[in-house]
Parts: structure tokens; C-alpha cells; sequence
């Protein structure tokens, strides 16, 4: 009947692509959104190098708590590292995986709300995006992170659901993966740069 | 007058100038030769004998 | 927006397999590439009259500063700044890379790479609609309280950051908001155009027989998509600046204002290859069927390209001379600077062999892109004062850095769009358009532009500082004829202004009245004119095209014809 039928099936016989269009196009957005954060990296180093003396940070504030925030990098790394091992029990249809992958997004979870309680506890002692601009380049680096780590637990979470659903497909469960490991690597590089 | 005249300043400008420059060339170029080398293995695998005549 | 509606809903009989959709599935809600390619086109073509108006407006108070301009009434001072901001902005950012990159990469991509949609096609429909938003806020800027933003399309803090300098503390959020969607839109047209024609081409089109504007396309999305991050953040950290106290940029805060320009420009200064290299595409198809000729050197122009994107990272500073920048690092952004113009002088080149012995015919289309060529180049060499540092700092902020990159960016964004939409009219809406009218409304651009911005490089010479708002309060720069060369200018430009309402009646009668377009009425070889005029949803309905050879197989020996389509098989 229609000729749009018969286009689809030619273009499904045509098409042999040789990367998925979905990794591709996450992909390219990844690069994009690196070089965001690296545009505010470059920002905060020159800054940094630039602050006047007892500037930066300002006497009186609050130092970054760099050795707490060890163990809320160390729960992010892990859920990376589980996350891989659930691809992989997934990908072999192992019936394990889905409680792997679920761990992973739990360790995702924690890591934000370790990451909100340490930012309730530096706002209560006076480091807020006013008070210096140390603690505006911490909030709008760490914040921008946290929200794209929250965004990613929000797509794991629905591959996570339709996972134990048995529903899962390859496309969603891959773009929401490509996302968290970016929110995973991204971290260590933060981590160095700004609380140290 | 923004920190000209401070070393270090003038350091981390050069120094982010270059990544940021690099970077993106890097990234890009680093994707176009992953797809190049997935297309030309993905070629053999298809159709090893595949050309057009004429051109 | 209502006549090529019209067009449309006669070419939807050609296609009785789909249901016959509503207004607003079909128009606003459509994920068909060419629609989405259409709605750019119009809202492109609907902010260049904002950013006409605008430049009618500012360029009346230049010449007869304090007199009330007919239609706008008398223009204060800060009028004047927020209509150079708009106009600058508008122009390059609601003007130039809507029509160039969106409209055009999503009319012409699947339609010349031989399939029947993008890759995304809802992403498409996003992108646009976010664009829309973005532009709705911009206008909605000019009704806030202080009005539109005035802080020049650079937006440099802390005039932009700060309210109580910029006097537009409304405007200049929104505007930023605005900047910052629009990029948000063109990343996600870019993931589509890449892909698509990394995964959709045609069966048996290789790398090297995708058409050159294609490629420009291609390469100039990349471009754009590896340099927006940066600005995007630039862009978060002076809303905050503006909003919420920060002092990212406040040097009373400590902060540093040469950053936002080291932000800006490193996106900035791509952007206008992310511009260029379309405009260089559409060129490339034009030339070549007009001269009946293959193009001379299809992998040096992809190569040089390549190169130009390439070295387009490497040339941003050149903006930030007299800002305090590092005078070794000036050094070699003056070096960059000159090197990039060794690829584009390359590519004109290029062009040039190309046209050499061929059998031209001087259409409309073709009219365009000989001037597009001629004209890039005065902005090409005059770049080369301006990439100079020594010269650079005597040049700076004059009128002859706004008639150099006038030069470039009005061919770009005008003389190149009038040959695209000249040239693939009879593809888009079925029928031809006058040739005559075509070539008064070319001769009646031409010649004005001329005479608006080579005044202004005679001003800029002789020190005409750019960011003036009524020069009798300069002595100095009111000196023998100048004021008269501004005058020039201001009268050129409302010759050139009145000369586009014969592209408006051209376009639109031959939207409606045009006599029909063939298949192929060009004798051209992409795949794009193996379509019906206008294309039907799904583009092909014969089933999808094969490849056999390059683009631009044209006076081939063997041939009867001049030409050898794509998809004609044959050795």
C-alpha cells in the first residue's frame, strides 16, 4: 500500500550504519558538554591564579572540606565501576544484573545526597555564591555537576525500571550509561581542581 | 588593570588558551578516527569485494 | 509565512499514501525536515527585517543626529545602544545561523544525501521550537522595563553585568537567556545534521561523493558544537553575575572581565567560520553548475576546510589585542590570524579555477555567487590589517574593523542565502522565480552595499571610533566630509533596504505564481533534483536513489548531455 512502508523497509535494507546513531549523537553531546565544563575549569584556574592575596579563599570562610568529600568521590567511583559490571552481566542476559545496576544507581543517590548535605553544611557556615567569589565558582561548578548527576540518575532510574520490568531496550539503557560515566569522570577532575 | 603584570596570571591564561584550543581538536579528531577505523572494518566485513565501476 | 502555506497544501497532493494532517501538525508540529527547514527559513527571513530596522534606525541618527527618524520616532541614547546590540546580535545570531546552518542544513542534507529524513527527527522539531523560544524572548526584551539589552552583541561586563552601567538589568538577563537557548538549539540540529550523514547517505554514496555544501555543513556543526561550552558557561556566570551578586567578572570583587572575553571569543571567532564555510558550500554547488564544470579540486576544498575549522581555534585572541592580553600571546594570535587566511584565499581560488573555461550562464543564482566571491574577498584582505597586532591597536574600535567584517559577514548572510534561496527555489516551493526581478533586486543590493561600507573604511582610517552615539560632540571627528561619508553611507543603506522589497514581491508572487519548476530545472547533478518539485514527504517517492559518482560530474567527454546526475547508473 503506502509508499511510506515501502520507504522503510528500503531504508532499513540501506542502512548498515557503521555506529549506532544513538551513540554517535550522545557522543557528540558529550564533547559538547565537556568543553562546557571545561570552559568553567579554564575560568576558575585563571581566577584562581589571578585572586590577590588572602582572597582566595577569604579569611574567615570556610575551607573546602576536601578530605570528607574523599568518601562521597569514592561512592561516586564505585557506582561507575558497578555500573560497567552491570553492562557487562546485562549484555550476557545475566539474571544478576539488574540488582548490580541497581546498587549503582543507589551509590549515585548517595553521592548527590552527600554532596547536599555538605553544601547545606558550608552554606550555614557563610560560603555562599556572594560571599566570595571562590565560593561562586564551588556552587556553579559542583552545582552544574550535581545537576547533570541528577539527570542521569533520573534516566538510569527509568532504565533501572523497566530493567526489572524486563521492558529494557538498548538505546535508553546505553544513553543513560554514556551519561553517568560522563558525570563519573568528570568528578575525579573537579575533585583535584577545585577542593584542593 | 586585571592582573597583567602577574606571572601567574599570565601563566594560566596561555595555559588554558592551549587546552582549550587543543582540547577540542583533540576530542574531535580523537571521534573521527574511532568512526574511520569502524568504517573501514565495517566495509571489509560487509562487502569485501564492493566498488562501483566507473567514477 | 501564510502564501508559503499555500504552496504547500497543493504540494500535498502529490502525496495520497499519509492522511491528510491539520494546520498545526503540518506547520508548527511537523517533524518533516523540510518544514522544519522551512520554519527557519521564515523566522530567519522574519528577524532579518528586526535586524533591518534596526540598522535603518541607528544609522539615521548617525547621519542626522537628533532629527525623529520617520517610523521610530527620535532615537536617545540608550535606544541607540540597545538597536546596535540587537542589530549585531539578531544578524549573526537569529539571521545568519538559522538560515544558513538550520534552514538550510535541514532542507538540503537528507534531500542531497538521497534519504527521506533525519536521523532524529523529534530532536528536529525540539530544536526548532526551542529556537522559537529564544527569539520570542529576545523580542520580548524591547518591552521590558529599561528595554532591550545595550551592551553591543559582545556583551563585554562589566557594562553588561552590571545594571547600573548598562541601564538594562531586565534586557540584558533576557538577552543572555536568549543567546544561551539558541545555542541550546543548534546543538541539538548539529547532532542530528552529523549524524544523518554519517549513518543515512544513499546506498553506494561514499565520503567523497557527499556535495560540498553538505560537508561545509557538516564541518561548520562541529565547529560550533566543540566551541559553544565554553560561552554557554561564560554565559551561566554572568547571569549570576547579573542576578545573584557573583563576581565572576566584577573587578570590584576581585573578579576578572578579560575572562569573558577569553570565553566569549573562543566561540566567537569559530562562529564566523561556523558561517563561512556554508556560505562557501553553497557557492561550490552554484559555481559548478553554472559553469558547467567539475570542481576544481573537490578533496582540496574538503581538505582546506578541514584545515580552515582547524585553525579556527587557534585565532580567537586576535579580538582581545588591546584588552591587556599577554603580548606573546599576541604574537602568535597574529601569526594564526594571517595563517587562516592562506586556506580561504585557497578555497577562492578554487573557485576560481573552477570557473576558468567554463560555459557560464549568468543567472540570478550565479550572479549571486560571483559577488559572493569578489566581495568575501575585500573582507578577507582587509582582515589582514586587522589580524596584525601593531596595526590592529591603531584600527582598533573604528569603522574600519565594522566595513571589514561587514564585508565578510554580509556575504556570507545575505549574498550567499539570496544565491541558496535563488537557486533552490524551484526545489522548495515547486516553481521558478523571475529572473528578472532577480537581477534588479541583485544589482540593487550590490551596488548600495558598495557605497555603505567603503565610505565607513575612508572613516576608519581617519579614526571614526565605533561606539558613538551623536559625533557633534566630536570636533575631532567631524571634520571635512566626514559627516557627508556618513551620509553616503545612511542614504546607500536606505537604497539597499528599499531595493529587498523587490526580493519580498519576487519571492512571494513566485510562490504563487511562479510558472511550475521541473524536476531538475538547472540540468544539476545532486540528488536533491531527482525529487519531485517540491519534494513530497519521504522525498523520494520512486524508492531511494543509488549513488554512482561524485557530485559534480558536469561536461563529462563521453556524455551526450553536459551533465551526469548522481544516480544515473553508466560508466
Amino acid at each position: 500500500m503506502s509508499t511510506a512502508a515501502t520507504l522503510q523497509a528500503q531504508r532499513e535494507a540501506v542502512r548498515r550504519p557503521v555506529v549506532p546513531s544513538a551513540v554517535l549523537g550522545t557522543l557528540i553531546f558529550v564533547v559538547s558538554e565537556t568543553m562546557f565544563f571545561v570552559g568553567m575549569i579554564s575560568a576558575f584556574t585563571i581566577s584562581k591564579a589571578g585572586a590577590l592575596p588572602g582572597t582566595w579563599p577569604v579569611p574567615g570562610q570556610p575551607m573546602l572540606p576536601a578530605a570528607s568529600t574523599a568518601l562521597n568521590t569514592a561512592a561516586l567511583m564505585l557506582s561507575g565501576v558497578l555500573l560497567l559490571v552491570g553492562q557487562r552481566l546485562w549484555a550476557k542476559q545475566h539474571a544478576q544484573a539488574k540488582f548490580v545496576v541497581l546498587a549503582a544507581w543507589a551509590l549515585g543517590l548517595a553521592f548527590v545526597a552527600l554532596q547536599g548535605r555538605e553544601w547545606a553544611a558550608l552554606l550555614s557556615q557563610g560560603l555562599t555564591m556572594g560571599s566570595s567569589r571562590l565560593g561562586a565558582f564551588f556552587y556553579l561548578i559542583v552545582g552544574t555537576h550535581a545537576l547533570h548527576a541528577v539527570a542521569a540518575l533520573v534516566f538510569l532510574g527509568l532504565a533501572l525500571v523497566q530493567l526489572f520490568r524486563g521492558t529494557l531496550k538498548g538505546g535508553l539503557f546505553f544513553g543513560a550509561q554514556t551519561f553517568w560515566y560522563f558525570v563519573v569522570v568528570l568528578w575525579p577532575v573537579i575533585y583535584a581542581r577545585v577542593y584542593f | 588593570m586585571c592582573g597583567v603584570g602577574q606571572a601567574d596570571t599570565e601563566w594560566a591564561y596561555i595555559a588554558m588558551t592551549a587546552v582549550l584550543s587543543l582540547l577540542p581538536l583533540g576530542m574531535m579528531g580523537g571521534v573521527a578516527f574511532w568512526l574511520y577505523r569502524r568504517a573501514r572494518a565495517h566495509a571489509l566485513e560487509l562487502e569485501p569485494h564492493k566498488g562501483r565501476s566507473g567514477g | 509565512m501564510s502564501a508559503a502555506a499555500a504552496t504547500h497544501a497543493e504540494a500535498g497532493h502529490h502525496d495520497h499514501a499519509h492522511h491528510e494532517p491539520g494546520f498545526i501538525e503540518k506547520y508548527l508540529w511537523s517533524t518533516d525536515h523540510k518544514m522544519i527547514g522551512f520554519q527557519y527559513l521564515f523566522t530567519g527571513m522574519l528577524m532579518a527585517l528586526v535586524g533591518g530596522f534596526t540598522v535603518y534606525a541607528f544609522r539615521m541618527q548617525l547621519a542626522f543626529p537628533g532629527v525623529a527618524v520617520p517610523g521610530y520616532g527620535r532615537v536617545t541614547a540608550s535606544d541607540y545602544n540597545a538597536l546596535i546590540t540587537t542589530h549585531g546580535s539578531v544578524m549573526i545570531f537569529w539571521v545568519a545561523m538559522p538560515v544558513l546552518i538550520a534552514a538550510l542544513g535541514n532542507y538540503l542534507i537528507p534531500l542531497m544525501i538521497g534519504c527521506d529524513d533525519m536521523v532524529f527527527p523529534r530532536l528536529n522539531r525540539l530544536s526548532y521550537q526551542i529556537f522559537l523560544v529564544s527569539a520570542v524572548i529576545l523580542m520580548a526584551s524591547f518591552f521590558v522595563q529599561g528595554g532591550a539589552f545595550g551592551g553591543a552583541w559582545t556583551a563585554y561586563p562589566p557594562l553588561s553585568a552590571k545594571a547600573e552601567y548598562s541601564l538594562t538589568g531586565t534586557g540584558s538577563s533576557m538577552w543572555l537567556l536568549a543567546v544561551a537557548l539558541e545555542f541550546v538549539a543548534f546543538l541539538l540540529g548539529g547532532i542530528n545534521f552529523v549524524t544523518t550523514v554519517m549513518n543515512s547517505r544513499a546506498p553506494g554514496m561514499k565520503m567523497f561523493d557527499v556535495p560540498m555544501v553538505v560537508w561545509m555543513i557538516i564541518i561548520a556543526s562541529i565547529l560550533f558544537m566543540a566551541s559553544v561550552g565554553p560561552l554557554v558557561a561564560g554565559a551561566v556566570m554572568l547571569l549570576f553575575d547579573q542576578n545573584f551578586h557573583t563576581g565572576f567578572f566584577d573587578p570590584a570583587k576581585g573578579g576578572d572581565p578579560v575572562l569573558w572575553q577569553h570565553l566569549f571569543w573562543f566561540f566567537g571567532h569559530p562562529e564566523v567560520y561556523v558561517v563561512l564555510l556554508p556560505a562557501m558550500g553553497i557557492v561550490a554547488e552554484i559555481i559548478t553548475v553554472f559553469s558547467r564544470k567539475k570542481l576544481f579540486a573537490y578533496k582540496t576544498v574538503l581538505y582546506t576546510a578541514v584545515g580552515t575549522g582547524v585553525l579556527s581555534f587557534f585565532v580567537w585572541a586576535h579580538h582581545q589585542f588591546v584588552a591587556g592580553i599577554d603580548p606573546r600571546m599576541a604574537n602568535v594570535f597574529s601569526v594564526t590570524t594571517l595563517l587562516i587566511s592562506i586556506p580561504v584565499a585557497e578555497m577562492v581560488f578554487v573557485y576560481i579555477g573552477t570557473l576558468y573555461g567554463g560555459s557560464i550562464r549568468l543567472t540570478t543564482p550565479m550572479l549571486w555567487a560571483l559577488a559572493f566571491i569578489g566581495e568575501f574577498l575585500i573582507g578577507g584582505v582587509t582582515g589582514i590589517f586587522l589580524g596584525a597586532a601593531g596595526a590592529d591597536i591603531y584600527f582598533h574600535d573604528t569603522y574600519f574593523v565594522i566595513a571589514h567584517f561587514h564585508y565578510t559577514f554580509f556575504p556570507i548572510a545575505f549574498i550567499a542565502v539570496f544565491a541558496a534561496i535563488t537557486y533552490w527555489f524551484p526545489k522548495m516551493f515547486g516553481r521558478m522565480m523571475n529572473e528578472t526581478f532577480g537581477k534588479v533586486h541583485f544589482w540593487g543590493t550590490i551596488i548600495p552595499f558598495n557605497f555603505i561600507f567603503i565610505p565607513l573604511f575612508v572613516l576608519g582610517t581617519r579614526g571614526d571610533h565605533r561606539r558613538i552615539y551623536d559625533y557633534r560632540h566630536f570636533p575631532d571627528l567631524m571634520k571635512a566630509g566626514m559627516q557627508d561619508l556618513r551620509i553616503l553611507a545612511t542614504i546607500s543603506l536606505l537604497t539597499l533596504l528599499a531595493f529587498q522589497v523587490v526580493f519580498l514581491v519576487n519571492f512571494f508572487v513566485s510562490l504563487k505564481k511562479g510558472p511550475k519548476a521541473s524536476k531538475n530545472p538547472w540540468n544539476a547533478n545532486t540528488l536533491e533534483w531527482v525529487a519531485p518539485s517540491p519534494p513530497p514527504h519521504g522525498n523520494f517517492p520512486e524508492g531511494l536513489p543509488n549513488v554512482y559518482r561524485g557530485p559534480y560530474e558536469y561536461g563529462h567527454p563521453d556524455r551526450a548531455e553536459d551533465y551526469w546526475p548522481q544516480n544515473v547508473e553508466g560508466a
